[in-house]
Protein backbone atom coordinates (compact mmCIF):
# COMPACT_ATOMS: atom_id res chain seq x y z
CA UNK A 1 0.00 0.00 0.00
CA UNK A 2 1.32 3.33 -0.62
CA UNK A 3 0.72 7.00 -0.33
CA UNK A 4 1.49 10.21 -1.49
CA UNK A 5 4.40 11.34 1.01
CA UNK A 6 5.11 15.14 -0.12
CA UNK A 7 8.82 15.73 -0.58
CA UNK A 8 9.67 19.72 -0.85
CA UNK A 9 8.90 19.92 -4.46
CA UNK A 10 10.59 17.17 -6.12
CA UNK A 11 8.98 15.28 -9.01
CA UNK A 12 9.61 11.70 -8.71
CA UNK A 13 7.03 9.14 -9.89
CA UNK A 14 7.80 5.68 -8.65
CA UNK A 15 4.75 3.58 -8.85
CA UNK A 16 2.29 3.68 -12.30
CA UNK A 17 -0.43 4.96 -10.21
CA UNK A 18 -2.86 7.40 -11.63
CA UNK A 19 -2.67 8.60 -7.75
CA UNK A 20 0.48 10.74 -8.40
CA UNK A 21 0.44 14.13 -8.55
CA UNK A 22 3.01 16.87 -9.17
CA UNK A 23 5.01 17.61 -6.42
CA UNK A 24 4.73 14.32 -4.63
CA UNK A 25 6.84 11.21 -3.67
CA UNK A 26 5.65 8.03 -3.21
CA UNK A 27 6.56 6.35 -0.11
CA UNK A 28 5.58 3.25 1.58
CA UNK A 29 2.88 4.26 3.53
CA UNK A 30 3.65 2.39 6.54
CA UNK A 31 6.40 2.84 9.01
CA UNK A 32 6.18 6.56 8.45
CA UNK A 33 7.81 7.16 11.81
CA UNK A 34 6.61 6.52 15.25
CA UNK A 35 6.24 8.95 17.51
CA UNK A 36 4.77 9.38 20.95
CA UNK A 37 1.54 11.41 19.50
CA UNK A 38 1.13 8.71 16.86
CA UNK A 39 1.08 5.80 19.78
CA UNK A 40 -0.76 7.94 21.63
CA UNK A 41 -2.86 7.99 18.89
CA UNK A 42 -2.80 3.96 18.14
CA UNK A 43 -3.11 3.57 21.76
CA UNK A 44 -6.38 5.49 21.52
CA UNK A 45 -8.21 3.75 18.99
CA UNK A 46 -6.83 0.22 20.61
CA UNK A 47 -8.89 1.59 23.82
CA UNK A 48 -11.53 1.66 21.39
CA UNK A 49 -11.27 -1.95 20.02
CA UNK A 50 -11.06 -3.37 23.83
CA UNK A 51 -13.96 -1.71 25.29
CA UNK A 52 -16.06 -2.30 22.25
CA UNK A 53 -15.56 -6.03 23.02
CA UNK A 54 -17.71 -5.29 25.98
CA UNK A 55 -20.16 -2.75 24.85
CA UNK A 56 -23.59 -3.40 23.40
CA UNK A 57 -26.27 -1.56 21.62
CA UNK A 58 -29.64 -1.22 24.14
CA UNK A 59 -32.95 -0.95 22.13
CA UNK A 60 -35.72 -0.46 25.16
CA UNK A 61 -37.04 2.95 24.10
CA UNK A 62 -38.90 4.62 21.47
CA UNK A 63 -36.39 7.36 19.87
CA UNK A 64 -33.53 5.93 19.69
CA UNK A 65 -31.40 3.12 21.24
CA UNK A 66 -28.33 3.96 23.82
CA UNK A 67 -25.49 1.54 24.96
CA UNK A 68 -24.81 -1.02 27.18
CA UNK A 69 -21.84 -2.70 28.98
CA UNK A 70 -21.07 -6.03 29.49
CA UNK A 71 -20.19 -6.56 33.22
CA UNK A 72 -20.85 -10.67 33.56
CA UNK A 73 -19.81 -13.48 31.20
CA UNK A 74 -23.07 -14.86 31.89
CA UNK A 75 -25.20 -12.38 30.53
CA UNK A 76 -25.21 -9.49 33.04
CA UNK A 77 -25.50 -5.83 31.36
CA UNK A 78 -25.47 -3.09 32.76
CA UNK A 79 -27.25 0.19 31.29
CA UNK A 80 -28.23 3.74 32.38
CA UNK A 81 -31.76 3.30 33.93
CA UNK A 82 -33.04 6.32 31.90
CA UNK A 83 -32.82 4.50 28.51
CA UNK A 84 -34.43 1.64 29.67
CA UNK A 85 -38.08 3.03 29.21
CA UNK A 86 -39.29 -0.15 29.02
CA UNK A 87 -39.24 -3.59 30.53
CA UNK A 88 -39.65 -5.73 28.61
CA UNK A 89 -39.09 -6.62 24.64
CA UNK A 90 -35.86 -5.39 25.24
CA UNK A 91 -33.28 -5.46 22.31
CA UNK A 92 -29.73 -6.12 21.94
CA UNK A 93 -26.84 -5.91 19.32
CA UNK A 94 -24.12 -7.92 20.95
CA UNK A 95 -20.48 -6.62 19.93
CA UNK A 96 -20.69 -9.69 17.16
CA UNK A 97 -23.41 -7.95 16.29
CA UNK A 98 -25.98 -10.74 16.27
CA UNK A 99 -29.56 -9.38 17.41
CA UNK A 100 -30.86 -11.16 21.12
CA UNK A 101 -32.72 -9.89 23.60
CA UNK A 102 -32.91 -9.01 27.37
CA UNK A 103 -34.88 -9.21 30.60
CA UNK A 104 -34.83 -6.48 33.24
CA UNK A 105 -33.03 -8.14 36.43
CA UNK A 106 -33.17 -4.51 38.19
CA UNK A 107 -33.23 -0.60 38.40
CA UNK A 108 -31.82 2.07 40.33
CA UNK A 109 -32.88 5.46 39.24
CA UNK A 110 -31.07 7.19 42.01
CA UNK A 111 -27.64 5.68 40.74
CA UNK A 112 -29.32 6.09 36.68
CA UNK A 113 -28.56 2.11 36.62
CA UNK A 114 -30.22 -0.44 35.36
CA UNK A 115 -29.35 -3.96 35.41
CA UNK A 116 -30.38 -6.54 31.91
CA UNK A 117 -29.32 -9.77 31.49
CA UNK A 118 -28.84 -11.49 28.23
CA UNK A 119 -29.77 -15.38 28.79
CA UNK A 120 -27.81 -17.57 26.24
CA UNK A 121 -25.22 -15.49 25.44
CA UNK A 122 -21.28 -15.37 26.59
CA UNK A 123 -20.19 -11.95 27.20
CA UNK A 124 -16.61 -10.87 27.40
CA UNK A 125 -17.02 -9.11 30.82
CA UNK A 126 -15.97 -5.18 30.85
CA UNK A 127 -12.05 -4.69 32.42
CA UNK A 128 -12.70 -2.44 35.51
CA UNK A 129 -10.51 -0.01 37.31
CA UNK A 130 -10.64 0.82 40.69
CA UNK A 131 -11.28 4.55 41.46
CA UNK A 132 -8.55 5.12 43.16
CA UNK A 133 -6.29 4.51 40.29
CA UNK A 134 -8.18 7.43 38.34
CA UNK A 135 -6.25 10.76 38.35
CA UNK A 136 -8.27 14.17 37.52
CA UNK A 137 -7.10 15.45 34.20
CA UNK A 138 -6.19 11.48 32.98
CA UNK A 139 -7.25 11.22 29.17
CA UNK A 140 -10.76 9.41 28.29
CA UNK A 141 -12.85 8.46 26.33
CA UNK A 142 -16.99 7.92 26.26
CA UNK A 143 -17.94 4.66 24.02
CA UNK A 144 -21.32 4.45 22.90
CA UNK A 145 -23.14 2.37 20.21
CA UNK A 146 -26.50 4.26 20.24
CA UNK A 147 -26.43 2.87 15.94
CA UNK A 148 -26.03 -0.05 14.10
CA UNK A 149 -22.49 0.24 12.65
CA UNK A 150 -19.30 0.48 14.70
CA UNK A 151 -19.30 1.75 18.16
CA UNK A 152 -18.41 5.53 18.47
CA UNK A 153 -16.14 7.40 20.81
CA UNK A 154 -15.35 10.36 22.38
CA UNK A 155 -12.91 11.93 24.07
CA UNK A 156 -11.57 14.05 27.24
CA UNK A 157 -10.11 13.85 30.35
CA UNK A 158 -11.58 13.18 33.81
CA UNK A 159 -12.65 16.68 35.11
CA UNK A 160 -13.50 16.35 38.86
CA UNK A 161 -14.93 13.51 41.22
CA UNK A 162 -17.97 14.82 42.79
CA UNK A 163 -19.06 14.57 46.02
CA UNK A 164 -22.89 13.91 45.96
CA UNK A 165 -23.80 12.94 49.67
CA UNK A 166 -25.53 16.04 50.11
CA UNK A 167 -28.07 15.04 47.04
CA UNK A 168 -31.01 13.52 48.54
CA UNK A 169 -30.63 9.74 48.60
CA UNK A 170 -27.54 10.13 47.40
CA UNK A 171 -24.02 9.40 49.24
CA UNK A 172 -22.41 7.90 45.82
CA UNK A 173 -19.33 9.64 44.68
CA UNK A 174 -19.09 10.52 41.02
CA UNK A 175 -17.06 11.09 38.04
CA UNK A 176 -16.95 14.30 36.08
CA UNK A 177 -15.40 13.38 32.53
CA UNK A 178 -14.72 16.51 30.42
CA UNK A 179 -16.24 15.26 27.36
CA UNK A 180 -18.82 15.29 25.08
CA UNK A 181 -22.06 12.41 25.94
CA UNK A 182 -23.41 12.24 22.33
CA UNK A 183 -27.21 11.06 22.01
CA UNK A 184 -27.03 7.69 23.25
CA UNK A 185 -23.70 7.36 24.99
CA UNK A 186 -25.75 6.83 27.85
CA UNK A 187 -25.19 3.06 29.90
CA UNK A 188 -21.84 3.28 27.76
CA UNK A 189 -18.42 3.05 29.77
CA UNK A 190 -16.17 5.40 30.12
CA UNK A 191 -12.41 4.05 29.51
CA UNK A 192 -9.16 4.72 30.01
CA UNK A 193 -6.17 5.42 27.55
CA UNK A 194 -6.03 1.12 28.05
CA UNK A 195 -9.69 0.43 27.47
CA UNK A 196 -10.48 -0.10 30.87
CA UNK A 197 -13.88 0.90 32.48
CA UNK A 198 -13.81 3.71 34.67
CA UNK A 199 -17.34 3.89 35.36
CA UNK A 200 -20.91 4.10 33.74
CA UNK A 201 -21.91 7.09 31.74
CA UNK A 202 -25.16 8.72 32.19
CA UNK A 203 -26.04 11.91 30.92
CA UNK A 204 -28.94 12.38 33.14
CA UNK A 205 -26.76 12.66 36.46
CA UNK A 206 -25.65 15.94 37.02
CA UNK A 207 -26.71 19.54 35.98
CA UNK A 208 -25.54 19.15 32.51
CA UNK A 209 -23.03 17.07 30.31
CA UNK A 210 -23.13 13.97 32.26
CA UNK A 211 -21.75 11.78 34.95
CA UNK A 212 -20.13 8.68 35.29
CA UNK A 213 -20.54 6.31 37.83
CA UNK A 214 -17.88 4.88 39.20
CA UNK A 215 -17.03 0.81 38.56
CA UNK A 216 -17.24 0.16 42.33
CA UNK A 217 -20.61 1.90 42.98
CA UNK A 218 -21.63 0.10 39.68
CA UNK A 219 -20.56 -3.30 41.53
CA UNK A 220 -22.65 -2.49 44.62
CA UNK A 221 -25.48 -1.98 42.90
CA UNK A 222 -25.08 -4.48 40.46
CA UNK A 223 -24.86 -7.16 43.21
CA UNK A 224 -27.82 -5.22 44.71
CA UNK A 225 -30.34 -5.56 41.89
CA UNK A 226 -29.46 -9.22 41.11
CA UNK A 227 -30.05 -9.94 45.24
CA UNK A 228 -33.27 -7.90 45.70
CA UNK A 229 -34.45 -6.27 42.22
CA UNK A 230 -33.62 -3.14 43.62
CA UNK A 231 -31.31 -1.28 45.97
CA UNK A 232 -32.36 -0.37 49.53
CA UNK A 233 -30.88 2.30 51.20
CA UNK A 234 -31.21 2.90 54.95
CA UNK A 235 -33.79 5.75 56.02
CA UNK A 236 -33.35 7.05 59.18
CA UNK A 237 -36.25 10.17 59.26
CA UNK A 238 -34.19 13.39 60.29
CA UNK A 239 -33.14 16.38 59.16
CA UNK A 240 -30.06 18.19 60.90
CA UNK A 241 -27.41 20.88 60.58
CA UNK A 242 -23.84 21.29 61.95
CA UNK A 243 -24.13 22.63 65.11
CA UNK A 244 -21.48 23.34 68.03
CA UNK A 245 -21.89 22.48 71.57
CA UNK A 246 -20.50 24.45 74.24
CA UNK A 247 -17.89 21.68 75.23
CA UNK A 248 -15.70 19.30 73.37
CA UNK A 249 -17.12 15.81 73.63
CA UNK A 250 -13.68 13.60 73.11
CA UNK A 251 -11.84 16.08 71.73
CA UNK A 252 -14.25 17.54 69.22
CA UNK A 253 -17.22 19.98 70.18
CA UNK A 254 -19.23 19.49 66.32
CA UNK A 255 -22.68 17.77 66.34
CA UNK A 256 -25.25 17.31 64.59
CA UNK A 257 -28.76 18.99 65.24
CA UNK A 258 -31.67 17.75 65.06
CA UNK A 259 -34.26 20.59 63.23
CA UNK A 260 -36.70 18.10 62.42
CA UNK A 261 -37.86 13.84 63.03
CA UNK A 262 -40.27 12.52 60.57
CA UNK A 263 -43.63 11.27 61.97
CA UNK A 264 -43.91 7.45 62.05
CA UNK A 265 -40.21 7.15 61.08
CA UNK A 266 -37.51 5.26 62.36
CA UNK A 267 -36.10 8.27 64.13
CA UNK A 268 -39.56 9.08 65.58
CA UNK A 269 -40.34 5.42 67.00
CA UNK A 270 -36.52 5.38 68.71
CA UNK A 271 -37.42 8.71 70.51
CA UNK A 272 -35.61 11.29 68.61
CA UNK A 273 -36.57 14.85 69.04
CA UNK A 274 -36.23 18.13 67.73
CA UNK A 275 -33.63 19.53 69.25
CA UNK A 276 -31.18 16.73 70.28
CA UNK A 277 -27.68 16.76 69.20
CA UNK A 278 -26.32 13.56 67.79
CA UNK A 279 -22.63 12.65 68.18
CA UNK A 280 -22.01 9.10 66.62
CA UNK A 281 -24.08 6.45 65.06
CA UNK A 282 -22.91 3.47 66.20
CA UNK A 283 -19.41 4.87 67.45
CA UNK A 284 -18.46 6.79 64.22
CA UNK A 285 -18.73 10.46 65.00
CA UNK A 286 -20.48 12.79 62.76
CA UNK A 287 -19.45 16.28 62.06
CA UNK A 288 -21.61 17.06 58.71
CA UNK A 289 -24.98 15.72 57.29
CA UNK A 290 -22.16 14.06 54.43
CA UNK A 291 -21.16 11.78 57.98
CA UNK A 292 -24.96 11.16 58.38
CA UNK A 293 -25.63 9.77 55.33
CA UNK A 294 -22.56 8.05 54.86
CA UNK A 295 -23.10 6.73 58.11
CA UNK A 296 -26.52 5.27 56.90
CA UNK A 297 -25.07 3.90 53.78
CA UNK A 298 -22.93 1.54 55.74
CA UNK A 299 -26.05 -0.55 57.78
CA UNK A 300 -28.31 -2.79 56.31
CA UNK A 301 -31.95 -1.57 56.64
CA UNK A 302 -33.61 -3.74 59.22
CA UNK A 303 -30.47 -3.57 61.34
CA UNK A 304 -30.25 -1.82 64.84
CA UNK A 305 -27.67 1.19 65.44
CA UNK A 306 -27.03 2.92 68.83
CA UNK A 307 -27.13 6.46 67.93
CA UNK A 308 -25.45 8.86 70.30
CA UNK A 309 -26.87 12.59 71.15
CA UNK A 310 -26.36 15.11 73.66
CA UNK A 311 -29.92 16.04 75.15
CA UNK A 312 -30.42 19.07 77.69
CA UNK A 313 -26.99 18.72 78.20
CA UNK A 314 -26.86 15.13 78.83
CA UNK A 315 -25.25 12.51 77.27
CA UNK A 316 -27.79 9.96 76.45
CA UNK A 317 -27.92 6.72 73.94
CA UNK A 318 -30.99 5.62 71.98
CA UNK A 319 -31.32 2.52 69.51
CA UNK A 320 -33.16 2.77 66.11
CA UNK A 321 -34.01 -0.04 63.89
CA UNK A 322 -33.04 1.17 60.72
CA UNK A 323 -35.74 1.81 57.77
CA UNK A 324 -36.07 1.59 54.26
CA UNK A 325 -36.26 4.93 52.39
CA UNK A 326 -38.82 4.92 49.96
CA UNK B 1 13.11 5.20 31.31
CA UNK B 2 14.42 8.49 33.42
CA UNK B 3 11.59 10.61 34.86
CA UNK B 4 9.19 8.60 32.06
CA UNK B 5 5.62 8.75 33.50
CA UNK B 6 3.34 6.08 31.89
CA UNK B 7 0.26 6.83 29.94
CA UNK B 8 -1.12 3.09 29.88
CA UNK B 9 1.43 1.51 28.30
CA UNK B 10 3.06 4.16 27.10
CA UNK B 11 5.74 6.08 28.28
CA UNK B 12 6.17 9.60 28.17
CA UNK B 13 9.28 11.25 28.77
CA UNK B 14 9.52 15.59 28.77
CA UNK B 15 6.01 15.43 27.09
CA UNK B 16 7.56 14.77 23.27
CA UNK B 17 3.56 13.96 22.26
CA UNK B 18 2.22 17.24 23.41
CA UNK B 19 5.36 18.55 21.51
CA UNK B 20 5.00 16.62 18.78
CA UNK B 21 1.49 17.85 18.15
CA UNK B 22 3.01 21.05 17.57
CA UNK B 23 5.41 19.85 15.15
CA UNK B 24 2.67 18.07 13.03
CA UNK B 25 0.36 21.25 13.53
CA UNK B 26 3.04 23.34 12.19
CA UNK B 27 3.59 21.31 8.96
CA UNK B 28 0.27 20.95 8.53
CA UNK B 29 -0.38 24.75 8.22
CA UNK B 30 2.19 25.38 5.50
CA UNK B 31 0.04 23.70 3.21
CA UNK B 32 -3.16 24.94 4.55
CA UNK B 33 -5.06 28.30 2.77
CA UNK B 34 -8.18 30.85 3.88
CA UNK B 35 -10.78 30.81 1.32
CA UNK B 36 -12.37 33.90 0.73
CA UNK B 37 -16.18 34.00 -1.40
CA UNK B 38 -18.87 36.36 -0.98
CA UNK B 39 -20.74 33.94 1.37
CA UNK B 40 -17.78 34.20 3.38
CA UNK B 41 -14.48 32.15 4.55
CA UNK B 42 -13.01 28.67 4.85
CA UNK B 43 -10.06 26.97 4.29
CA UNK B 44 -8.43 25.00 1.40
CA UNK B 45 -5.79 22.17 1.13
CA UNK B 46 -2.94 23.07 -1.37
CA UNK B 47 -3.36 19.68 -3.50
CA UNK B 48 -0.32 19.81 -5.56
CA UNK B 49 2.73 21.88 -6.89
CA UNK B 50 0.39 23.42 -10.14
CA UNK B 51 -1.41 25.72 -7.37
CA UNK B 52 -4.10 23.14 -7.56
CA UNK B 53 -6.42 23.81 -4.09
CA UNK B 54 -9.35 21.63 -3.07
CA UNK B 55 -12.23 22.89 -0.40
CA UNK B 56 -15.74 22.31 0.19
CA UNK B 57 -17.79 23.20 -2.27
CA UNK B 58 -20.34 25.24 0.55
CA UNK B 59 -17.66 27.37 0.72
CA UNK B 60 -17.11 28.83 -2.74
CA UNK B 61 -20.67 28.93 -4.20
CA UNK B 62 -20.29 32.63 -4.88
CA UNK B 63 -17.20 34.64 -6.28
CA UNK B 64 -14.83 36.42 -6.26
CA UNK B 65 -12.55 33.63 -4.32
CA UNK B 66 -9.58 34.94 -3.25
CA UNK B 67 -6.98 32.37 -1.34
CA UNK B 68 -4.67 33.52 1.44
CA UNK B 69 -1.48 31.29 1.75
CA UNK B 70 0.15 30.55 5.17
CA UNK B 71 2.20 32.76 4.07
CA UNK B 72 -0.11 35.48 3.87
CA UNK B 73 0.02 36.16 0.35
CA UNK B 74 -2.81 36.50 -1.24
CA UNK B 75 -4.22 35.17 -4.68
CA UNK B 76 -7.20 35.47 -7.02
CA UNK B 77 -8.45 32.50 -7.43
CA UNK B 78 -10.70 30.28 -10.15
CA UNK B 79 -13.14 27.24 -9.63
CA UNK B 80 -11.78 24.21 -11.54
CA UNK B 81 -15.06 22.43 -10.97
CA UNK B 82 -17.13 21.82 -7.89
CA UNK B 83 -19.52 18.50 -6.37
CA UNK B 84 -22.37 19.48 -4.39
CA UNK B 85 -23.04 16.25 -3.62
CA UNK B 86 -19.68 15.17 -1.92
CA UNK B 87 -19.24 18.97 -1.27
CA UNK B 88 -15.54 19.14 -2.81
CA UNK B 89 -14.49 21.80 -5.16
CA UNK B 90 -10.82 22.25 -6.75
CA UNK B 91 -9.40 26.02 -6.92
CA UNK B 92 -6.49 27.00 -8.79
CA UNK B 93 -4.18 30.26 -7.86
CA UNK B 94 -1.20 31.43 -9.77
CA UNK B 95 1.48 30.11 -7.32
CA UNK B 96 3.01 26.82 -8.25
CA UNK B 97 5.91 26.62 -5.27
CA UNK B 98 3.67 25.78 -1.86
CA UNK B 99 4.04 22.46 -0.50
CA UNK B 100 1.45 20.30 -0.42
CA UNK B 101 0.42 18.17 2.72
CA UNK B 102 0.81 14.14 2.65
CA UNK B 103 -2.62 12.41 2.26
CA UNK B 104 -3.69 9.67 3.45
CA UNK B 105 -5.66 8.02 0.85
CA UNK B 106 -5.49 4.57 1.80
CA UNK B 107 -4.94 3.99 5.40
CA UNK B 108 -7.33 2.69 7.76
CA UNK B 109 -9.07 5.33 9.53
CA UNK B 110 -10.06 3.65 13.31
CA UNK B 111 -12.75 5.20 15.97
CA UNK B 112 -10.44 6.66 18.82
CA UNK B 113 -7.28 8.29 16.88
CA UNK B 114 -6.38 11.68 17.04
CA UNK B 115 -7.35 13.98 14.38
CA UNK B 116 -6.17 17.67 14.21
CA UNK B 117 -8.39 20.21 12.27
CA UNK B 118 -6.59 23.05 10.91
CA UNK B 119 -8.84 25.92 9.15
CA UNK B 120 -9.72 29.34 9.41
CA UNK B 121 -12.49 29.39 11.93
CA UNK B 122 -14.44 33.16 12.39
CA UNK B 123 -11.49 34.04 9.99
CA UNK B 124 -8.68 33.09 12.44
CA UNK B 125 -6.37 31.25 9.03
CA UNK B 126 -4.45 28.17 10.28
CA UNK B 127 -6.11 27.75 13.55
CA UNK B 128 -5.66 23.93 14.94
CA UNK B 129 -8.56 22.23 16.82
CA UNK B 130 -8.12 18.99 18.33
CA UNK B 131 -9.83 15.32 19.16
CA UNK B 132 -10.53 11.58 17.74
CA UNK B 133 -12.08 9.88 14.80
CA UNK B 134 -15.71 9.42 16.85
CA UNK B 135 -17.02 6.98 13.84
CA UNK B 136 -16.70 6.25 9.99
CA UNK B 137 -18.68 5.12 7.29
CA UNK B 138 -22.54 5.06 6.70
CA UNK B 139 -23.44 6.96 9.89
CA UNK B 140 -26.57 9.45 9.05
CA UNK B 141 -26.39 13.04 10.55
CA UNK B 142 -29.38 14.45 11.61
CA UNK B 143 -29.96 16.65 8.80
CA UNK B 144 -30.12 12.84 7.03
CA UNK B 145 -27.21 13.73 4.63
CA UNK B 146 -25.94 9.70 4.03
CA UNK B 147 -22.15 10.26 2.70
CA UNK B 148 -20.56 7.48 2.34
CA UNK B 149 -17.05 6.59 4.19
CA UNK B 150 -17.80 10.04 5.54
CA UNK B 151 -15.34 10.49 8.69
CA UNK B 152 -16.96 11.63 12.11
CA UNK B 153 -14.67 13.49 14.60
CA UNK B 154 -15.67 14.45 18.12
CA UNK B 155 -13.54 17.58 17.60
CA UNK B 156 -14.79 21.60 17.73
CA UNK B 157 -15.28 22.66 14.45
CA UNK B 158 -15.94 26.34 14.08
CA UNK B 159 -17.57 28.47 10.74
CA UNK B 160 -14.57 28.73 8.52
CA UNK B 161 -13.08 25.56 9.37
CA UNK B 162 -15.19 24.11 5.98
CA UNK B 163 -12.60 22.57 3.23
CA UNK B 164 -9.52 22.48 5.64
CA UNK B 165 -8.33 19.27 6.43
CA UNK B 166 -8.42 16.59 9.05
CA UNK B 167 -5.14 15.31 9.78
CA UNK B 168 -3.88 12.11 11.67
CA UNK B 169 -0.86 12.38 14.50
CA UNK B 170 1.56 11.51 11.55
CA UNK B 171 0.59 14.69 9.67
CA UNK B 172 -1.54 13.13 6.80
CA UNK B 173 -4.65 14.27 5.30
CA UNK B 174 -7.83 11.77 6.18
CA UNK B 175 -10.52 14.07 4.60
CA UNK B 176 -11.84 17.91 3.94
CA UNK B 177 -13.82 19.04 7.22
CA UNK B 178 -17.31 19.49 5.80
CA UNK B 179 -20.21 20.65 8.07
CA UNK B 180 -21.05 19.84 11.59
CA UNK B 181 -24.03 17.03 12.39
CA UNK B 182 -25.25 16.44 15.34
CA UNK B 183 -22.32 18.00 17.37
CA UNK B 184 -20.08 16.04 15.18
CA UNK B 185 -17.65 17.42 12.97
CA UNK B 186 -18.07 15.69 9.47
CA UNK B 187 -15.49 15.50 7.12
CA UNK B 188 -14.92 14.23 3.71
CA UNK B 189 -12.59 11.29 3.23
CA UNK B 190 -9.13 11.73 1.02
CA UNK B 191 -10.23 8.57 -0.91
CA UNK B 192 -13.16 10.55 -2.39
CA UNK B 193 -11.43 13.83 -2.81
CA UNK B 194 -8.53 12.08 -4.84
CA UNK B 195 -11.48 11.04 -7.31
CA UNK B 196 -13.02 14.13 -7.27
CA UNK B 197 -10.10 15.90 -8.10
CA UNK B 198 -9.04 13.23 -10.59
CA UNK B 199 -12.54 13.42 -11.99
CA UNK B 200 -13.46 9.94 -12.11
CA UNK B 201 -16.60 8.97 -12.58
Amino acid sequence: MYDLISAGGAMLRLAPSAAVHKGSVLLPDNPIETTPLTQLSDALAEAVQIAARSTVLVNARRRFPATGVAWSADGLVVTANHVVERDDEIGILLPDETETSATLVGRDPRSDLALLRVENAELVPAERVAADTVKVGQIALAIGWPRPGSPMASFGVVSAFVNRRRRRGGGTPLIRPDLVMYPGFSGGPLVNVSGQVIGINSSHLGRDGGMTVPSETVDRVVSALSRDGRVRRAYLGVASQPARLATEIEGSDRVLLVVMVEAGSPAANAGLLVGDSIVAIDGARLRSADDLQAALDAVDVGSRVSINIVRGGESVEVQVEIGERA
Amino acid sequence: MANGRSVGNIMITGLPAVEELSVVAARVRRGVVAVRSADGSGAGVIWDGDGRVVTAAHVVRRGPLTVEDAEGRTYEATLERSDEGNDLALLRIPAGNIEPPAWAFDAPVRTGQLVLAVGNPWAIPGSVSFGIVFGTGEVTPDNRVSLPGAIYADLRLEPGNSGGPFVDARGRVLGIASMVSGGMAVAIPAATVRRFVENVV
